[in-house]
């Protein structure tokens, strides 16, 4: 286990390494000069000495591996650089910005397995019969359904037609609590659609692969209750793939979560990403991807790990 | 082969799923195709006097806040939905089977390569991706395709590389490369015909998922810039009108979710037919 722990962090601190590397030569290697486009967008014809300007300021006008140089030792001190809209440090505002989508995210992750789970174990029971066609329809129509499409459909049923739910904003939960919770309830069930649907035919899928083992016919052989072999023996071990699917899961939350935050303006990270696009505001587009992209190899690593603790096998390879 | 092709189609037609999605895909086909000369409308033609006006035998699906034709609008967008997500998967299928094949059959340091570069842009959620490179590069429809094409290479890449190692492995290609066949003539005569079946699979559940961020990154401002029509910015603009009138925000959605069902039916309906271990459990 010790063996494996090294090499997957080992095999982390590689991919990191390019990751970062990649989004600095992705920034200053594709076409497009930021100078140009930062200015474009104030000025109709920006001179070459307000081009200049904007180049030093970003440090546009040094070489190149000067710039990748000082990039790296301001990453290694956490510097991200300040946004050129309000001049504060990119990392203080997304570290203020990734709790407020964690309170949409984790209910949402933790919504979809609660509603998943149980109906892919129901639709795997029931194959082939209407349970089954019922349940398989109904997740494919969930992960088809583009997140605004369903943010937008419960807005216009519960803001609008039934009254009973704000239908957008954010206030923090320390000033009005139950204003709060009103407020994340549709996000949450806009953003955990898509997932709850994936759930659902992972886990079937896996359940369906599971009953057909050997052991589950073993099992059904020495007289065991259909309860018994599904809950007993099969469940756990096809629990397997939808807990490890846990990297994927947290992909198509952060998808959702730029949509849906829009939808529901809500402050959050995948707002703030939109918002620095639209402004052109490359540090924080930087810095953005650079946090997110690094959380995803974190989480991968943590699904790689736990899976090595769950299932002996893996560690061997 | 054509024999293979109909036994193989007359499987399909068995499964409900591809009636469905046969169906829905024929009839959006059709629209997408011959839409613009159904209906009279040009989709950025404005009526002042029909803002907002509900669905009629002159405009079907109702005008939205300037007056124009909904319907117009939703035939114009679905040429730009599916032409960005055919196109990218194209790009995407060809440029990703080459390295897994590649990858898979010479192995060594190109399958360490192909496979640790896979790994790494696996690790980016695609739709922060996407956002990047369109920020970076300006969002053309061009763009766009290259883009998502980019962001789907890696996994076409994983199920050629894979086939590829087992198909490899086969008695009938060690006999050609031992009759001096060259590599390529083995990679296009021997392996590719039989690792297409999952890469079909792929193929038609990435069209749903180049659809879904065509039409969020539209959705967010991001997508193909105006005259173009396009379904998610028409949501966007229509969602300010909501309280209004919802059937700007109805009927695109009706076709955006549609489209992506039927897209994501067909997907199923191919993995259930095409894979022999699936398709014997249950006779």
């Amino acid at each position: 286990m010790i063996n494996y722990i090294i090499r997957r962090l080992v095999q982390t601190a590689i991919t990191t390494f390019i990751v970062v590397s990649l989004i600095f030569f992705l920034v200053h290697l594709l076409p497009g000069d930021p100078a140009r486009t930062i200015l474009g967008g104030m000025t109709a014809q920006p001179t070459a000495e307000q081009i200049a300007a904007v180049r030093e300021q970003l440090g546009l006008d040094r070489p190149l591996h000067i710039q990748y140089l000082t990039y790296l030792r301001d990453l290694a001190r956490a510097d991200l650089g300040e946004s050129l809209v309000n001049n504060r440090p990119v990392l203080d505002d997304i570290l203020l910005r990734v709790p407020r989508t964690l309170q949409i995210a984790v209910p949402a992750l933790i919504l979809a397995t609660i509603v998943g789970i149980p109906l892919g174990v129901v639709a795997a029971r029931r194959r082939r019969r209407m349970g089954d066609l019922v349940i398989s329809t109904i997740s494919v129509a969930a992960f088809s359904l583009p997140s605004f499409v369903s943010g937008l459909l419960l807005v216009v049923v519960f803001s609008i037609n039934l009254q009973w739910l704000p239908a957008s904003g954010w206030v923090s939960p320390a000033d009005d609590f139950a204003g709060f919770l009103s407020r994340i309830i549709l996000p949450t069930i806009a953003l955990a659609v898509a997932p709850a649907g994936l759930i659902m035919r992972m886990m079937r899928s896996s359940m369906l692969e599971q009953l057909g083992q050997d052991y589950a016919t073993t099992a059904r052989a020495k007289g065991l209750t259909d309860q018994k072999v599904v809950y007993g023996h099969v469940f756990r071990n096809s629990m397997m793939p939808v807990v490890t699917s846990l990297g994927l899961q947290a992909g198509f939350l952060f998808t959702g979560s730029v949509i849906v935050e829009n939808v529901f303006n809500w402050p959050g990270i995948g707002n703030m990403l939109l918002d620095s696009v639209l402004n052109r505001d490359y540090p924080v587009i930087q810095g953005m991807v650079l946090v997110v992209s690094l959380a995803f190899v974190l989480i991968n690593l943590i699904t790689d790990l736990t899976y090595g603790l769950i299932d002996p096998r893996i560690r061997y390879d | 082969m054509i024999k293979r092709f109909r036994a193989t189609f007359r499987l399909l037609l068995k499964s409900p799923q591809f009636v469905v999605s046969l169906i829905l895909l024929s009839v959006i086909g059709f629209l997408t195709v011959f839409g613009p000369l159904i209906t009279p409308w040009e989709p950025w033609s404005i009526d002042a006097t029909k803002r907002f006006a509900g669905p009629s035998l002159q405009h079907w699906l109702g005008n939205d806040e300037f007056g124009r034709d909904i319907f117009s609008n939703i035939v114009y967008g679905a040429r730009i939905s599916l032409i960005v997500s055919i196109l990218s998967m194209t790009f995407a299928s060809v440029v990703g089977v080459i390295i897994g094949m590649v990858a898979g059959y010479f192995r060594g340091a190109w399958e360490m390569l192909a496979m640790r570069g896979t790994d790494i842009m696996l690790c980016f959620p695609p739709m922060l991706m996407a956002i990047f490179l369109v920020a970076l590069t300006g969002p053309s429809i061009v763009n766009l395709v290259f883009v998502i094409g980019i962001l789907f290479i890696p996994r076409f890449a994983r199920i050629a590389y894979s086939s590829t190692l087992s198909v490899a492995e086969i008695q009938y290609v060690e006999g050609a490369r031992a009759i001096g066949a060259r590599n390529w003539f083995i990679l296009l005569r021997h392996i590719l015909p039989n690792i297409l079946a999952p890469l079909f699979v792929q193929f038609s559940l990435g069209l749903g998922s180049a659809i879904l961020i065509e039409s969020g990154l539209s959705f967010l401002g991001l997508g193909p810039p105006p005259p173009a029509a396009s379904w998610g910015r028409m949501i966007s603009t229509a969602q300010r009108y909501l309280s209004v009138s919802p059937f700007g925000v109805l009927w695109p959605s009706i076709f955006i979710s549609a489209t992506v069902i039927a897209v994501n039916l067909l997907g199923d309906a191919l993995r259930d037919t095409l894979d022999p271990r699936i398709r014997n459990r249950s006779e």
